[in-house]
C-alpha cells in the first residue's frame, strides 16, 4: 500500500502534468470522430484501470497503432509535425514511468505501483478532457 | 505448484515482465528489422502480420512443445519457399528461426524463455524434487513468461510494420 506522503507526491505530479494530459485529450478529440472515438477512449481507460502491468497500456497503444488503417488513420494520425498520436501518448507514458522510477528510488515493486497509480490518473485526465470536448464541440 | 503461481502473481514477477522481458522483446524485434537490412531486398519482406498474430494467439493457449512445433513448422515452410539456392535467408526464415531460438536455444549467453524459466525457478528455490514435478513447474513458468513476452514482442512488431513505407 502506497504511503500517504508518496500518494501526495504522485497527486502533485499529476496536477502538474494536467496541461499535458489536456493536450493529449485534445489530440484524441482531433483524431477520433465521435462515433468511433468513444469506444476507443473507453478501451484506453479500461486498459489503464485494469492493468496489472504498466506495459499493458503501452502494448494497448502499440497494438492499436499497428492495426490502424493507412487510409483513415486515427492512432497513427499526425498531431505535431511528423509525430503520430500514438507516439505522442507513448512519450507521455515514458515521462510518467520515469517519474515513478525516480520516486521509487530503485525499488522495482514500488516503481510498478507508482507507475500504475500515475497512469490511471493520467488516463482519467485524458479521457475526461476528450469527453468534455466531445459534448462542448471542441 | 502453489509457490510458482504465487510467484507469477507477485510484484517481483510483474516488475520483471515490465522491465526485463519488455526490453528483451523490444530488442529482439529491433534486431530482426536490422537483420532484414542485411539480406537482398527482394527477400527482406518482414513476416506477415497475420502470422505474428497467430504466434501471439498461440502463446496464450499453447504449451512450450506446441509453440516450438509451430515455429519449426513455419520455418520449414519458409525454407521451402526460398527458390534461389544461393540465398538461404528471407524475412520469414529469419523470423521463425528467431522465434524458435527465443523459445529454446543451447547458448547460455543468449536469451531464451526456457533458459529464463529455469533460472527463475532455481533462483527462487522453486525447483521441485521429482522430474515429473520439475517438468510441470517449467511448463507453468514458461507459459507465464511466453504469454507476456510475446505480447510485448508482437505489439512492438505491429508498430514497426505500421511504420514501414508499405505495410504488409
Amino acid at each position: 500500500m502506497t504511503q500517504p506522503n508518496i500518494l501526495k507526491k504522485l497527486d502533485i505530479y499529476l496536477d502538474q502534468y494536467y496541461e499535458k494530459s489536456m493536450q493529449a485529450g485534445k489530440y484524441l478529440f482531433d483524431c477520433f470522430p465521435a462515433d468511433k472515438g468513444k469506444t476507443q477512449i473507453r478501451n484506453l481507460e479500461n486498459a489503464a484501470y485494469t492493468a496489472m502491468r504498466f506495459s499493458s497500456i503501452i502494448n494497448f497503444i502499440k497494438n492499436q497503432m499497428g492495426k490502424d488503417s493507412q487510409q483513415h488513420p486515427t492512432w497513427t494520425k499526425k498531431v505535431e509535425g511528423s509525430v503520430m498520436l500514438g507516439d505522442f501518448l507513448l512519450t507521455q507514458l515514458e515521462e510518467l514511468q520515469q517519474h515513478a522510477s525516480s520516486l521509487a528510488e530503485g525499488n522495482p515493486d514500488n516503481s510498478l505501483e507508482y507507475r500504475l497509480y500515475l497512469v490511471r490518473g493520467w488516463a482519467r485526465q485524458v479521457s475526461t478532457n476528450y469527453f468534455y470536448l466531445l459534448v462542448s464541440g471542441g | 505448484m502453489d509457490a510458482i503461481d504465487n510467484f507469477i502473481q507477485s510484484q517481483e514477477f510483474l516488475s520483471l515482465a515490465d522491465s526485463y522481458l519488455y526490453e528483451a522483446a523490444i530488442n529482439k524485434v529491433e534486431g530482426y528489422f536490422s537483420r532484414l537490412e542485411t539480406i537482398p531486398s527482394n527477400l527482406a519482406r518482414p513476416a506477415k502480420r497475420n502470422q505474428v498474430k497467430g504466434l501471439q494467439l498461440s502463446s496464450r493457449t499453447s504449451t512450450l512443445f506446441d509453440l516450438k512445433k509451430m515455429a519449426s513448422n513455419q520455418l520449414g515452410k519458409a525454407i521451402k519457399r526460398l527458390k534461389d539456392p544461393k540465398n538461404d535467408k528471407s524475412g520469414d526464415t529469419l523470423f521463425w528461426s528467431m522465434v524458435r531460438d527465443l523459445i529454446e536455444n543451447n547458448s547460455t549467453d543468449q536469451f531464451s524463455l526456457t533458459g529464463l524459466a529455469k533460472e527463475l525457478l532455481e533462483r527462487k528455490n522453486n525447483f521441485p524434487a521429482t522430474k515429473n514435478e520439475q517438468q510441470k513447474a517449467m511448463a507453468r513458468m514458461i507459459q507465464a513468461l511466453a504469454l507476456i513476452f510475446f505480447e510485448h514482442f508482437c505489439c512492438h512488431y505491429y508498430l514497426k510494420t505500421q511504420r514501414l513505407p508499405i505495410s504488409n
